[in-house]
């Protein structure tokens, strides 16, 4: 399905159309539940935090939304359209980009030949030299690199361009999966100027985090979840409280107990094979 | 000098071509074509049916051949088969593709007719002209050869380089995932690439029919040599792959010339010398040491992990599989002890050929049933056996029964040195290196003199025991039962041992399994003797039925079509060795007795579809066996107890 052009799509400004919305989503790997039914609102031009543990299915919540798995029960609307169970990379044409937890750049390819890719199926043929202009100006590292190999980039570098790529595709959601992790202090806030750069140019996102604070700051809206299941939900000033109790509540239960039963261990999640 | 640079750079040309599509589909799918000579050899059987049969214009045949048919074909191949084995383990892949391997030519025989005395001719047509360039005589044909290799090479670098098709196959292969995260379909692009993998195949294909007899062998072992140079590009490097091709080439031609001409020698290395860059190629690969599983394994990430897991549910239905296996056995004995009761001579006689070959079928339920390796060398190792056995027995005049045992022996070491060469490098290398070494053995050692024996080979007869004489009918087929029984007990015993759950472990996650202690690569080692072993006893008793050690009757070919008769009736369990060694002796004799003369290849077809089908539902036909026994079970308990049995919940479908 051919896409509009991205000014139609892009919300104009104070619109909160609902953009993506989550209804009683689950998935499960076999026999172990890793998201127990699962719903949220994305308005446009809105960002979304999930917050919770390891293995509280954070990870496969985004899968499932972006299609890298098949939910179990439950429905995505994408624009009022229900896209459920639709193959990864037709949502990717429709402009529900994922950045998984190892980035998902193309390692052994260039800088540039990632953003070729990037363009190639979200943008017409002749606004693709002014969509790479943009991202260039936006990402000017990667404009002084654009022949080295992806995976020869710095963390910090290779963060930025997956989200450099989401932003050439020209998405309008970007699911992304834990984007400080592994990354220095420093470069964690270059990610969130990142992302707070691609939320004022239009695009909404689904945050997923382990940084309490950090997200809570970002989000315009937060949901808790613990052993896929949706704990806690609301704008972060009202949940803001109880989700820190939650984590410090868990945390300390997590050290007396040694080992929490999160239904699915850590390194199951985003592994891309 | 340049004479036979030039002629090498020929022959070298066509491996290049062929080693560039093989390479190109093993990138973009991960997919090991054993058959990609096979749809060389169709392509040009195809072309010689336009061009010669039904007197169409060459180049129009050739055009409609390898620009419209191959790549449909590979279209076909692909959302036929090879889309659905994305997921499937590397095992499955292989029986996939040795499946077409045997499967394509004998249905293209099968179509176009079997027709051994093909004189083909070339583009160039019947006097195709000459000319002499460095003082090198070369003919039209030739020079296509040449023109059209570099063609390919410059068209191919273009277009991964400069072509948005290029860059998707780059993608993909460097990650499915982040294609399909970038809204690629991985599908498509591996579509493509089948596509253009089988144009250069068909390409390969119809060059090669002017300079070599269209038959399959010769075929199948050009372009097998080809794989020396996907093996030197590490399957993944297409400039490589290209070079390596003509680098083989030359090589080859270059031998000619310091090799004295009319010797055994020349006869023997030439044709091998592919084989012998194979294996020095993957010593130098065995020193880097790092394979992509290997790799993959160090990131954290296993290559296998989120792929349909048949070897667990393998494992877990064996279970129930070898409880149930028991009282088959017993009946099984009681039937096969009473086989001369009831039968003539002459089925006699093909039972005891069936299980001569059932008993090497058992090296097979050991290396690729157990071991979860696949080895393609077994006829080979069956052939040394032979061999061997023809030497002690008789012409040393040693007693049999050391002999056989002996026999057994020198397989085994082969066996073990073998695996030695290759098991660190992965399944992969493996199955190449033990195509590599049965080839090499056919070329350089069957060829001896000695043991050729003039086309005839050495006489081999059954012993004398004492009071018995195992040259009798009925009496040899008892030794061959005995034997069969001996050595099926061996290997039952091994997958109740220790050593059986160990290497069930390594099967079904080797990188866990090695945290667990177990070495993975001492038990396929010692799978590949045990292997080994069975193998050369099995082609003893073989040589035991024909009277003769003749080695061309353990041609790898023969092994390739031997290993789809197993893979489809179940590589895992003995019973499925015993059935598949007898439908491979009886089923040809049923066809050739009741259809004609064209119908002659339709067992081999039957069984290469037979591996296809099982690879496309691997658990789906041991799963079939399981549900069929109960079914007969259920039956005869019914009629034993005139009672109606309640079905037992056996819910999979049987496969296609």
């Amino acid at each position: 399905m051919q896409r509009n052009a991205a000014d139609d799509r892009r919300p104009q400004g104070g619109q909160t159309d609902t953009l993506l919305e989550v209804r009683g989503l689950s998935v499960a790997y076999g026999a172990a539940p890793a998201v127990t039914r699962v719903s949220f609102e994305l308005p446009a031009g809105k960002a979304v935090v999930v917050l919770g543990p390891n293995g509280a299915g954070k990870s496969s919540l985004a899968r499932a939304i972006t299609g890298l798995v098949k939910p179990t029960e439950g429905s995505v609307l994408f624009c009022g359209e229900d896209v459920t169970g639709m193959a990864a990379h037709k949502l990717a044409r429709r402009g529900i980009s994922l950045v998984p937890e190892d980035r998902g750049i193309f390692r052994g390819l260039s800088v540039m030949d990632n953003l070729r890719m990037a363009l190639r199926n979200g943008v017409a043929r002749n606004r693709r030299e002014a969509s790479l202009d943009k991202v260039l100006t936006l990402f000017p590292v990667l404009g002084s690199r654009r022949r080295q190999i992806a995976g020869t980039l710095s963390g910090g570098e290779q963060q930025m361009l997956a989200l450099a790529r989401v932003m050439a595709g020209e998405a309008r959601v970007l699911v992304v999966d834990e984007p400080s992790l592994g990354l220095a202090p420093q470069l964690v806030d270059r990610v969130y100027e990142a992302l707070s750069a691609l939320r004022a140019s239009g695009l909404s996102l689904l945050l997923i985090e382990q940084f309490v604070e950090r997200a809570l700051d970002f989000g315009d809206d937060a949901c808790l979840l613990s052993h896929g299941r949706v704990e806690l939900h609301g704008p972060p000033s009202e949940v803001r409280d109880d989700i820190l109790k939650s984590y410090l509540g868990r945390a300390e239960e997590a050290g007396a107990t040694a080992s929490a039963p999160d239904g699915l261990p850590a390194g199951v999640n985003l592994q891309t094979a | 000098m340049s004479a036979y640079i030039i002629s090498g750079l020929v022959l070298g040309s066509i491996y290049a071509i062929a080693a560039t599509g093989l390479v190109l589909t093993y990138k973009s799918s991960r997919v090991f074509n054993f058959g990609h000579g096979a749809i060389a050899f169709l392509i040009a059987r195809m072309y010689y049916q336009f061009a010669q049969v039904w007197h169409w214009n060459s180049w129009l045949s050739a055009i409609l051949t390898i620009f419209v048919f191959a790549p449909a074909f590979g279209v076909f191949l692909w959302g036929f088969l090879f889309r659905h084995l994305t997921n499937s383990s590397q095992i499955v892949r292989l029986v996939a593709t040795i499946g077409l391997f045997v499967a394509i030519p004998a249905i293209a025989e099968l179509i176009f007719g079997y027709d051994p005395t093909l004189n083909t001719l070339g583009l160039a047509g019947a006097n195709p002209p000459v000319y002499h360039v460095f003082g090198v005589t070369l003919n039209l044909d030739q020079v296509f050869v040449l023109g059209f290799a570099g063609v390919v090479a410059l068209a191919l670098g273009a277009m991964m380089r400069f072509t948005t098709f290029g860059l998707l196959i780059r993608a993909v292969v460097d990650s499915p995932t982040v294609s399909r995260l970038v809204g690629t379909d991985p599908q498509r692009v591996s579509m493509g690439a089948w596509a253009l993998g089988a144009t250069l195949a068909g390409l390969a294909g119809v060059l090669l029919t002017p300079l070599v007899t269209l038959d399959v062998d010769s075929f199948n072992v050009l372009l097998v040599a080809s794989f020396a140079a996907v093996v030197l590009a590490r399957m993944e490097n297409l400039p490589l792959a290209f070079v390596g091709g003509l680098v083989v080439g030359v090589i080859q031609q270059i031998v000619t010339k310091f090799v004295p001409a009319d010797s055994v020698a020349l006869k023997g290395i030439v044709p091998s010398m592919p084989f012998i860059l194979l294996v020095i190629f993957l010593f130098f690969w065995g020193s880097a040491r790092e394979t992509v599983g290997s790799r993959a394994a160090a990131m954290g990430v296993n290559p296998d992990a989120e792929k349909e897991d048949i070897t667990t549910t393998t494992v877990r239905r064996q279970r129930s599989f070898l409880r149930s296996l028991t009282p088959i056995a017993v009946w099984g004995v009681i039937l096969a002890v009473a086989v001369p009761l009831y039968m003539n001579s002459f089925w006699l006689g093909l039972f005891s050929e069936g299980l001569a070959t059932a008993t090497i079928f058992l090296s097979f339920t050991v290396i690729s049933g157990q071991a979860g390796v696949i080895s393609l060398g077994q006829s080979a190792l069956a052939g040394v056996g032979a061999i061997a056995v023809g030497q002690f027995a008789t012409a040393f005049g040693w007693p049999m029964l050391p002999s056989v045992i002996l026999a057994g022996g020198c397989a085994a070491v082969l066996g073990v040195l073998v695996a030695v060469i290759s098991v660190r490098l992965g399944d992969l290398y493996v199955a190449l290196t033990t195509l590599g070494m049965g080839l090499l053995l056919e070329n350089m050692v069957y060829t001896i003199g000695r043991f050729d024996n003039f086309s005839i080979g050495v006489s081999v007869t059954p012993p004398k025991l004492g009071p018995i004489d195992f040259s009798g009918k009925n009496t040899f087929y008892f030794l061959l039962l005995g034997v069969f029984c001996v050595l099926a007990l061996v290997v039952w015993n091994l997958k109740r041992s220790s050593t059986g759950l160990e290497l069930a472990a390594m099967r079904s996650d080797p990188v866990r399994a090695t945290t667990l202690g177990i070495r993975p690569w001492r038990l396929k080692i010692f799978a590949f003797g045990l292997a080994a072993f069975i193998a050369g006893v099995g082609g003893c008793m073989l040589a035991m039925y024909q009277f003769r050690a003749l080695p061309e009757n353990f041609a790898t070919t023969i092994g390739l079509v031997w290993f789809a008769v197993v893979a489809t009736l179940g590589l895992r369990s003995i019973a499925a060795a015993l059935v598949a060694g007898l439908t491979f002796a009886v089923f040809p004799q049923i066809i050739s007795d009741h259809l004609s003369q064209t119908f002659q290849t339709l067992p081999t077809a039957l069984f290469g579809l037979g591996a296809i089908a099982v690879a496309r539902h691997p658990d789906g036909v041991v799963a079939m066996h399981v549900q069929q026994y109960k079914w007969v079970k259920r039956k005869l308990s019914g009629l034993r107890h005139r009672a109606p049995s309640v079905p037992d919940g056996v819910t999979e479908a049987p496969a296609a």
